[in-house]
Parts: structure tokens; C-alpha cells; sequence
């Protein structure tokens, strides 16, 4: 009867009444303990974390880590994802040619929207350090691609069954998803890259981004997410990775 | 039952008890499961597995002419497809949602949810072996248990996974997160076997 007494916080789990549960067994159910040690795994990081993709970008030796990390990430998910379309569309021998062109085409997009994305940094006085706007671009693309590669599975189910509708709306959607979650990435990314410079500078650690400040780092946010989706796009067309 | 001595046969139900317990606190199991060794996850999975495997080949020994000498599979493939297909992606969006949960603990969810299946699969089997000494007559009631056990079973691997993830986050995310598992479990399963539903 104690347990059941109403002073006992009931669990979010519903539990069966026929067995003995204990108070503690009734107990809200703790988080689950993520890993604690200070070099958390790049892909989580990369996926959830836009914060200590951040630390990572302030910290000279780390930099380098997360760019050969991120180009890793983007050239194996993306890879995966094209040799995963070629091979639900039938062409089963020579997915191996999609996969090496469809990673190539991202990166060549991504080193050709750098110097654009640069000048209108400066233009609109938001300069940011190259290896940091370089770093910053490609982990954010890295999140996309891993998205990408999430969505590659049902992508080849949903060809087999129908490649009429279901499988290029399919692969119109995974190229979409990934592309907005991309540009987000890119934005909160800066944003908080400019927070923390800025709060670092001030050495006033709740100092935010003035408007005019935070109006300017969105400006240069949407122009490199454009740059990236432009060369990109125009990369897909033109090597025809995807066939 | 016959057990040579008492503690053995105590020892026994421990081991059922156990395996029990993991269904019936699915959420606070899978937290331990995620922070024991990966062979803890793989073990209900693994034993999950092959229930669902093994009743639903038996029931794919009913068809609707009478038993059939080879077993139709096309469901239960259809069943592991499912899986196959939407789990990782569960995985990535589970990461990139930020919910409150860890890979391992989806793993382990998605074990318990095998187990579970494989308990919910084998205890229809005496229902169907039921309906086919009854409806020998009735070609539709024998075409059922062909889809209807891997079905159930598919189901029940989506519920106990939602249950999951629901009690360890109760975020609007986490809500929709779970959903569209099921949803995508569903459908993944619904596209794979609806050609059988047409030659009924």
C-alpha cells in the first residue's frame, strides 16, 4: 500500500499492476547517460551539437581535426548515398562511378562557394576567418550528408517498389531535407560562432549579438547556404552523378 | 515441469522472470541494457529473432488450399526489410532531434521490442493452429496467418520502441519521432506484402 500511496511520483513508463513494482522501480526514469568524456564522437557532434562544433572552431587544434573529420563524414555519407540511388535504379555494376563523383561534385562545390561566400563577408562586414568560415562550411555540409545518408535505405525500398512517384519524390525530398538542414546548420553555426567571439571579447559571458550584428551574420548565412545550394545543384547537373 | 530438483526449476523461472521483467519495464531496461556490453542487447534481439522467425514460418505452412510442403516467407522478409530500412534512419534523426536518447539506448529498445514480438508471435500460434483445424472450408480465414503473424509481430515491434521513447522524452519531437517509426515500419511492410493481399 506505501507504494501506491499518492505521494509517489508515477513513472512515464506505464508499468503491468499484477507485479510487485518497487517505489524506486516507479521512479521518474533518469536521462540516459550520455558520454561524458571531454572528446565526444565527431558524428554526434556534427548531428546534435551545433554548440561544441563551435568549441571546436575557436580551438587551433582542433580545427583541423573537425575539417579532415567533416570532409571524411561528407565523402563517405554522400558516397554511400549515390552508390545506394544507383543501385536501386538497376545500374547495379557501376554504382561505384556515382558514389566516387557524387562526394567529388559536394566538395568542388563547397572550395567553389568558399571565395564568393568570403567577399560577401566582407561586403557586408561580417569577415570571418577563413579557416573558420572554411570549417564552419564544412561541417555543416557534413550534417547534411549524414541526414542524406539516413535517408538512403528507404530511398532504395521506395525505387524498387515504384520508380515512377514514390522513389524520385522520394530522392527530391532526401535532397531538400538535407539541404535545409544544412542551411540551418550554417546559420546557428555563425551565429554562435559570433556570439562566442564576440562574448569571449567582451569577457561578459551573457553578452548577445547586437540586432544590427545578428541581422548581418543571417545575411551572410543565407548568402553561403545560396552559394553552396547554386554549385551544388549546378554540380549534380553537370556530372551527372546521379545518372 | 519433471525438473529433476526444486531449485532447478526455481532457477528456471528466475531466467523466464528475467527475460519477462525486460517487457515489462521496456523504458528503465533499456537504460541498463545501453550501459551493459552490446551482447546484452544483441541476446533478446537475438532470441526475439528467432521466435518470430519460427512461428512465422510455421504459419506460412497455412495456406488457403491446405498445408503447403514450403513455408511462405514473403512476410516475415518483409518484417526484417522494415527494420532494416528504418532504423538507421531512426538512428540519425533520433541524434539530429536531439532527443533524449542515446544509440545504444535505441538499440536496446528495438531488442526488447524483438523479444516482445516474439513472445506476441508465439502466443497466437495456438489461435491459428486453431482456425485452421476449424475453417477448412474457409479459404480467406486460411490466407491469414501467412501475413497476420509477422504483421502482429511488426507491431508489436513498433509499440514497444514508441513506449520507449515516449516515456524517456515526452517532447513534441519525441511524440512525432515515434510515430513516424511505427508509421514507417508499417509502410515499409504494407508495400512489401499488399501484392499477397490482392491474390487472397
Amino acid at each position: 500500500m506505501q507504494a501506491m500511496s499518492p505521494t509517489v511520483t508515477l513513472t512515464a513508463e506505464p508499468l503491468t499492476p499484477f507485479m510487485p513494482w518497487s517505489v524506486e522501480e516507479r521512479a521518474p526514469l533518469s536521462e540516459p547517460a550520455v558520454p561524458a568524456e571531454p572528446e565526444r564522437q565527431l558524428l554526434v557532434e556534427l548531428l546534435r551539437e551545433p554548440s561544441s562544433i563551435v568549441e571546436r572552431l575557436l580551438d587551433a587544434t582542433r580545427l583541423q581535426g573537425l575539417v579532415v573529420g567533416s570532409v571524411g563524414v561528407i565523402a563517405v555519407s554522400t558516397s554511400a548515398f549515390a552508390a545506394t540511388a544507383s543501385a536501386a535504379r538497376g545500374h547495379g555494376e557501376d554504382w561505384a562511378l556515382p558514389a566516387a563523383l557524387a562526394s567529388m561534385n559536394v566538395l568542388l562545390a563547397l572550395a567553389a562557394s568558399l571565395g564568393p561566400i568570403y567577399a560577401a563577408s566582407i561586403l557586408v562586414a561580417a569577415r570571418v576567418p577563413l579557416a573558420r568560415l572554411v570549417a564552419a562550411l564544412l561541417a555543416s555540409a557534413a550534417t547534411g550528408s549524414l541526414l542524406l545518408a539516413g535517408l538512403a535505405p528507404p530511398l532504395y525500398l521506395l525505387w524498387r517498389l515504384d520508380a515512377e512517384w514514390a522513389g524520385p519524390l522520394l530522392l527530391t525530398a532526401a535532397f531538400l531535407l538535407s539541404g535545409w538542414a544544412a542551411g540551418a546548420r550554417i546559420h546557428r553555426l555563425l551565429s554562435l560562432l559570433a556570439e562566442s567571439v564576440t562574448r569571449a571579447a567582451l569577457g561578459n559571458p551573457t553578452a548577445v549579438l547586437s540586432s544590427e550584428d545578428a541581422y548581418r551574420v543571417g545575411i551572410l548565412a543565407r548568402v553561403s547556404w545560396m552559394m553552396v545550394a547554386f554549385t551544388s545543384g549546378l554540380g549534380f547537373w553537370a556530372f551527372n552523378a546521379l545518372g | 515441469m519433471g525438473s529433476a530438483s526444486p531449485t532447478a526449476a526455481v532457477g528456471r523461472l528466475d531466467l523466464i522472470h528475467s527475460l519477462l521483467r525486460a517487457v515489462d519495464r521496456p523504458a528503465r531496461e533499456a537504460l541498463d541494457m545501453a550501459r551493459r556490453p552490446l551482447a546484452a542487447t544483441l541476446a533478446p534481439a537475438l532470441l526475439g529473432i528467432f521466435l518470430v522467425a519460427a512461428s512465422s514460418a510455421a504459419a506460412g505452412f497455412v495456406s488457403s488450399t491446405g498445408l503447403r510442403f514450403i513455408p511462405k516467407l514473403d512476410a516475415l522478409r518483409a518484417v526484417f526489410e522494415a527494420l532494416l530500412v528504418v532504423v538507421p534512419g531512426t538512428l540519425v534523426f533520433a541524434i539530429y532531434l536531439r532527443l533524449r536518447l542515446t544509440t545504444r539506448v535505441l538499440l536496446a529498445a528495438t531488442a526488447i521490442g524483438l523479444l516482445a514480438a516474439g513472445l506476441v508471435a508465439t502466443c497466437v500460434m495456438p489461435l491459428m493452429a486453431f482456425l485452421v483445424l476449424v475453417s477448412r472450408d474457409a479459404p480467406l480465414v486460411l490466407a491469414l496467418p501467412a501475413v497476420f503473424v509477422p504483421g502482429l509481430a511488426l507491431a508489436t515491434l513498433a509499440a514497444l520502441p514508441v513506449r520507449v521513447i515516449t516515456s524517456l522524452d515526452s517532447s513534441r519531437a519525441a511524440w512525432w519521432m515515434s510515430r513516424a517509426f511505427a508509421f514507417f515500419l508499417g509502410a515499409v511492410f504494407l508495400l512489401r506484402v499488399h501484392a499477397s493481399f490482392l491474390s487472397l
